[in-house]
């Protein structure tokens, strides 16, 4: 019996309700996907409606509560520090990255929660060496902390959104605006950011899980940071899947922007 | 005894929108281009890439002559030589205390620094350093003026006159340093019986206004009387008063604080914590400063 040491059980011969799922490909006997739109009324390339908030923490330097749909992730940065247990002069900068899930983030708590937490604040980490002026920086570390409160599907996506918004929110200089976007692809479509559900779907013809991308752009340059691939699929769909994210990129960048010296224009008048 | 819980949802949080100013400033963020390189120098809060001058951070373009820098929203203190600081001891080194001061390193005040108590001037030897602590402790707060920058940014303190010393009685305020308007005297003496002490590092020291200058106030004795009731109101008064010019935006100066003083009579001084109220008086307070300036 699916046994999770975190979770109260119940007695000894309760059986978990998770088994008699039907574990095809239908939601309250939906199908997933069809032939038209996805189950929340999207289309295949559609983003779900996402809104950030910054300065929500006030003790750190810059925080950012950002939220894609029922994805909700809350960053924050804080001041500098010299890098501990270091010997030699380090001419550029670090960041230390933290990444946890709240214990209340998602349906079933996983085994190997912790591994995928390190791998995810590996990847926000380099995501994020990009687009800091490291060098403005040499020999102290910047702290980014990251929760997940809720996980809705795409979380390593608007998690880099969210603590590139949070280092912006923290005046630490940065060579542009990263953003970030996930896509799926299950039985030869693309699906962009996708919800838990359809991250987790498998594909209809040799039942193997479904392919999942997570690529990252910054706003300036013609570079891409950050790339999070897991699973198997075909290479011209990699690659529509890539450029179709980064179109959508291209998009959030402008919405980031406008955002951003709105806000900075109020203040200032 | 009942108190006042005033609970909003987020949608109907207040909103404060300036549509006071014609001056719209443009605002850079991170990657976007300024200019060509060809002739300027660039500043904080830019890079350069392929031949142009990159901003860095969020924030206005500040271009003097031929230099140009993004100044970003939040900044902590940079201090410059002559400026007031109100700061809080944290640490008691050898020979010197380590100030608060809301800049990026703490602050360091050298015993040679300060005045002794009585007015004496001497060579400060061991015994004065053993009784570091009878002068100013961990957590006590000061006012003193900048003497020097060192090369790391860091300030050196110094309270060479008897009007900075240790502060006794009021309420410090925390504000942003760039709120903070440079001016010829940063200690006033409000007509409402309030003095106050505006620190260029965002911190305000609101207290009530001493009457005689005591004999021997070399700074570091505190005036523990008892404040009157009537002086305690319009102290916090007026401390509502700057959190509410801080929350619109509004410059720091003698002239806003009276002018939001004004505004805020009307309303009871814990009235003022009140969101709505504190960007009414903070509006009126800007509306006012902007017809008292043309």
């Amino acid at each position: 019996m699916p046994f999770d040491q975190k979770r109260i059980n119940g007695p000894e011969s309760s059986l978990l309700y998770t088994q008699f799922i039907d574990n095809d490909n239908k939601f309250q006997g939906k199908n997933l996907y069809s032939k038209g739109k996805r189950v929340d009324g999207r289309e295949r390339q559609e983003h779900r409606k996402h809104a950030f908030l910054l300065n929500t923490i006030s003790k750190a330097k810059g925080s950012c509560y950002i939220e894609n749909g029922n994805t909700k992730i809350i960053c924050a940065v804080f001041e500098l520090r010299e890098i501990p247990r270091i010997s030699k002069y380090s001419e550029k900068g670090q960041i230390y990255c933290d990444f946890k899930y709240a214990a209340f983030s998602r349906r079933m708590r996983k085994s190997n929660d912790e591994n995928e937490e390190k791998l995810m604040s590996t990847n926000i980490r380099t995501a994020l060496e990009s687009t800091v002026c490291l060098h403005e920086f040499p020999n102290y570390q910047i702290d980014l902390y990251v929760m997940v409160l809720e996980d809705d599907g795409a979380v390593l996506a608007t998690a880099i959104n969210g603590s590139g918004l949070a280092f912006i929110d923290a005046s630490i200089q940065c060579y542009g605006i990263i953003t970030s976007t996930s896509a799926s692809i299950i039985n030869g479509e693309i699906f962009i950011d996708p919800t838990s559900e359809e991250e987790r779907l498998k594909n209809d013809t040799n039942k193997s899980k479904s392919a999942n991308l997570t690529l990252s752009s910054i706003s300036s340059m013609d570079q891409i940071p950050q790339v999070f691939f897991h699973g198997l699929a075909d290479l011209s769909l990699i690659k529509s899947a890539k450029e179709k994210i980064l179109d959508t990129n291209k998009t959030h960048v402008l919405y980031f922007k406008k955002l951003l010296s709105n806000k900075i224009a109020n203040v200032r008048a | 005894m009942t108190s006042n819980i005033k609970i909003n949802l987020l949608i109907d949080k207040p909103k404060y929108t300036a549509d006071l100013g014609d001056n719209n400033y443009r605002v850079f963020t991170p990657g976007e281009s300024i200019t060509e390189q060809k002739d300027f120098m660039r500043g904080h809060g830019t890079y350069v890439e392929n031949g142009e001058i990159k901003s860095s951070v969020v924030g206005v373009v500040k271009k003097i002559n031929k230099l140009i820098s993004v100044i970003p929203m939040k900044s902590k203190y940079t201090g410059e030589i002559g400026d007031v600081v109100v700061g809080r001891v944290t640490e008691i080194q050898k020979k010197r205390w380590k100030i608060d001061t809301n800049s990026r390193l703490d602050s360091v005040l050298l015993i040679s620094s300060i005045n002794l108590p009585g007015g004496e001037l001497r060579r400060r030897n061991a015994e004065d350093e053993q009784s570091m602590r009878k002068l100013l402790q961990e957590e006590d707060l000061l006012s003193a003026e900048v003497q020097n920058v060192f090369v790391d940014g860091s300030l050196s303190l110094h309270t060479r006159s008897l009007k900075y010393g240790k502060l006794s009685q009021g309420i410090l305020v925390s504000v942003s340093p760039s709120l903070i308007k440079r001016r010829k005297t940063h200690f006033h003496n409000l007509p409402c019986g309030v003095s106050i002490i505006i620190g260029n590092n965002g911190y305000v020291w609101v207290s009530p206004t001493v009457n005689v200058e005591l004999e021997g106030q070399g700074g570091f004795t505190q005036n523990l009387e008892a404040v009157s009731k009537t002086d305690r109101e319009m102290i916090v008064r007026i401390k509502n008063c700057i959190l509410a010019l801080s929350s619109c935006y509004v410059m720091i100066y003698d002239t806003s604080i009276m002018l939001a003083y004004e505004e805020s009579l009307k309303y009871e001084p814990k009235d003022l914590l009140n969101q709505d109220i504190m960007y009414e008086v903070g509006f009126n307070a800007k509306q006012r400063l902007l017809m008292v300036n043309q």
